[in-house]
């Protein structure tokens, strides 16, 4: 129940636990794709959309993971800031300005 | 457009965006700032709710992220590179940019939270190309890139801090600024010499 609309989600992980895998192995196998490691070329943010097929992770209901990275202060590490799932037939997306579900 | 007593405007010849400094939006955290982006009268970025009043409004994007993917557009184009795909660190889009020639840049983009709209005039308008010419885009970028650095970069931080959260050290974007004008000063000198030993 979110702001007084009903919406049954589709789950798609099991646990907590079963969700940060799925993204460590995500993120893991995507620094080694050249064409997503190369957006860490020291700008300050950096968003990777990253097409599961394209990594060989197949993932009912999730076809593309989106991850936002941000320059760790005075380093020259990042840090993830936040990740989401952007498409796929169990992705919901609510947009919180009207405070609907819009998919 | 929806009337923003409070936001901050950046315009080019073609582009234009508009930052809604009114709300912080604190559900997407990568994303506080509703944002516009208009390019030569394509919505790019931008919705609409009837709810919300049946005005084109913003929808949640970064401003320090928008500058640095369009300062990096004109980076790879100026460096001879076939595309570009970012999100422009707007939420629920995709863009692509792509030299058709020399001269001229199409953007392709989807906005999918425009296509959820509710109001007729914005129906089936998410999606599309905008043609422009690539001189007259890469001004625009960096005559807005300054202007933002300069005047409102300042703004959204104290907004950031207001809200707890860090602001962004400009330094980094400033830099990539310059490198980039400096890039685009040589590429106009070398069509200039090519025009003067008659190859243009």
């Amino acid at each position: 129940m979110v702001n007084g609309e009903v919406k049954q989600l589709p789950r798609v992980f099991n646990s907590e636990e079963e969700l940060v895998e799925f993204l460590k192995e995500v993120v893991n196998k995507a620094l080694k794709d050249p064409d997503y490691a190369s957006k860490f070329n020291g700008n300050d943010k950096v968003i990777l959309t990253v097409d599961l097929k394209k990594l060989g992770i197949r993932k009912d209901g999730i076809d593309v993971v989106e991850f936002v990275f941000l320059k760790e202060k005075g380093g020259n590490s990042y840090y993830l800031k936040t990740a989401y799932p952007k498409a796929g037939s169990a992705v919901a997306k609510y947009v919180s300005t009207i405070g609907r579900w819009v998919s | 457009m929806k009337n923003l007593a409070n936001s901050i405007t950046l315009k080019g010849t073609h582009i234009e965006i508009t930052i809604d400094i009114s709300t912080f939006n604190t559900a997407e955290p990568a994303f506080p700032f509703p944002i516009i982006l208009i390019v030569n009268r394509q919505i790019l970025a931008g919705t609409c709710w009837s709810r919300e009043g049946g005005k084109l409004a913003g929808q949640p994007g970064d401003p320090y992220g928008l500058l640095q993917e369009l300062l990096n557009v004109l980076k790879s184009v100026l460096q001879k590179q076939a595309e570009y795909r970012t999100t422009l660190f707007i939420y629920f889009s995709d863009y692509l940019f792509k030299c058709e020639d020399e001269s001229s840049l199409l953007i392709y983009y989807n906005n999918e939270l425009l296509s959820y709209t509710d109001c007729p005039e914005f129906k089936g308008k998410h999606k599309g190309v905008v043609e422009l010419p690539l001189k007259e885009f890469v001004e625009d970028v960096l005559k807005i890139s300054r202007e933002y650095l300069e005047k409102y970069a300042p703004l959204i931080a104290k907004i950031q801090l207001e809200h707890g959260e860090t602001p962004e050290k400009c330094d980094y974007l400033w830099e990539l600024y310059r490198e980039v004008k400096e890039l685009y000063e040589k590429s106009s000198d070398q069509i200039i010499r090519a025009c003067r030993n008659g190859k243009c």
